[in-house]
């Protein structure tokens, strides 16, 4: 079996340079999900941080979880708060373009949508990005936010209302 | 109506990463620093003095600092914001008869613009416009490309004294920095021995600077800890500083969470098993 990130943040402990693994693995899905949100400029630079403030605190990761996806975007998400101004004018511009990328869609229904996250309180469009943008299961947005499950269900569950959908849970994704 | 399955479908395509690798960082040293306690706010001025460098003046560091920025002005528009978050990074915001511009350094390319004419872009099927402009991207909206076209012909670059005089209320420069940061930690009780966070020598918007500062003081008193460290934080929820930013922003919101979770003794908000306070606090607060 491959060695998990969780191996490699272990041995990082004493051989700083196994990070890399957790590094090479993730690196990609960090800017993703940070380009998404502020753009490709400020992406290199919220996933370079993410890392190196990941690497500074290795010692505190809980090395029962295999997998430091959610831990790191985490990590990006509180780095992403400092850039709020220019996450909701990608937004606002995003929304009157989305519909060009997905089909079946119209204009108005895709810029509504994008709207919508863009006014929700940060701590509900957190958990919402983190869960449709970055493909976190809610157990995985409670380790990455620092949050109980419930909490994760409870701000998803304002989110749905906020965004006018029916608010039924879905069911957890493992 | 949107559901989260659209919102899915609607992620923004993004462009692959680039190729980096990984390098651990030199472990740093760092001298053991003795102070002397002394009344906060003159601690404050002192220590932000000797940042600056002992006999260098205010004036010199300030336009050293805005040497380092792209100082472009928009001719007839006025300043209402400036934020520079680090050497060679920043936003401004201009205004006129109603209408604004931001502008950004260094420049950032967006997809999905369609081209108007030279270097204008715009969002298709909006008034939103977007232009390059050396190290810079301007954007706005307007009733017309030849509108916005007509407001980037007054984007010029200025002298660091006229870009420093053109700022607004807003803006801290390094001159005022000392005496603003004074200011913000009114009403604040500090540990002994605090330093307010270094000058680096930008100018930074009031909001932004209030954040560093009031998240270096609930940081320093949580790694300081103990009864007297949940008292201070206690009083969170009266800090001027903090007061005047919620108006604006969440980041008095993420500071009040971590006050009541120390009040909690030490459990992050909802208690997530294994983690306190003292192990998520420099991401959350930005120390």
């Amino acid at each position: 079996m491959a060695p998990t990130d969780a191996d490699a943040i272990r041995r990082s402990l004493d051989e700083p340079a196994a990070f890399g693994a957790v590094f090479d693995r993730h690196f990609g899905a960090v800017h993703a999900f940070a380009q998404r949100r502020v753009g490709v400029t400020l992406a290199e630079e919220v996933a370079a941080e993410a890392f190196a403030r990941a690497f500074a605190a290795r010692k505190r990761y809980d090395l029962t979880q295999p997998n430091a996806l959610p831990w790191l975007l985490g990590i990006a998400t509180n780095l992403l708060r400092r850039h709020w101004r220019t996450e909701k004018r990608r937004l606002t511009a995003y929304a009157k373009v989305a519909a060009q990328h997905v089909d079946g869609v119209d204009a108005a229904t895709a810029e509504e949508a994008i709207a919508a996250v863009a006014r929700l309180p940060r701590r509900q469009r957190e958990v919402v990005l983190l869960h449709v943008w970055a493909d976190l299961s809610y157990e995985q947005i409670a380790r990455a936010l620092d949050i109980p499950v419930g909490t994760v269900r409870s701000r998803l569950h304002r989110a749905r209302g906020a965004l006018g959908t029916d608010p039924i849970l879905e069911p957890s994704r493992a | 109506m949107p559901d989260l399955e659209l919102l899915r479908r609607l992620a923004p395509p993004v462009e692959p990463a680039p190729r980096r690798s990984f390098t651990p960082p030199r472990p740093r040293r760092r001298a053991p620093l003795v102070l002397t306690p002394i009344a906060a706010g003159v601690a404050a001025l002192a220590f932000a003095v000797a940042q600056l460098g002992g006999g260098q003046s205010f004036a010199e560091a300030a336009i050293r600092a805005a040497e380092a920025s792209p100082r472009l002005l928009v001719d007839g528009w006025d300043v209402t914001r400036v934020d520079e978050w680090d050497a060679g990074q920043g936003e401004m915001t201009f205004a006129r008869d109603g209408r604004t511009l931001e502008l950004r350094w260094p420049a950032e390319r967006d997809k999905g613009l369609e081209r108007v004419r030279g270097d204008v872009y715009r969002y298709p099927g909006s008034n939103d416009f977007t232009a390059y402009v050396g190290e810079a991207t301007v954007r706005g909206t307007a009733p017309s490309a030849d509108a916005f076209a007509e407001a980037i012909k007054r984007v010029h670059r200025v002298s660091a004294e006229e870009w420093l005089r053109a700022l607004p209320g807003s803006a801290v420069t390094p001159r005022a920095r000392a005496a603003t940061v004074a200011e913000m930690l009114r009403g604040i009780p500090l540990p002994a021995g605090f330093k307010p966070p270094a000058a680096a020598g930008e100018t930074r918007d009031r909001y932004q600077l209030g954040a560093h500062v009031a998240g270096a003081v609930a940081c320093a008193w949580i790694e300081r800890g103990g009864e007297q460290a949940r008292e201070a934080l206690a009083t969170a929820r009266s800090w001027p500083i903090l007061l005047e930013m919620n108006a604006e922003g969440d980041y008095p919101e993420v500071l009040w969470s971590y006050a009541d979770a120390v009040a909690a003794h030490g459990e992050v908000p909802g208690g997530k098993p294994g983690m306190t306070v003292e192990e998520t606090y420099r991401d959350a607060l930005g120390c």
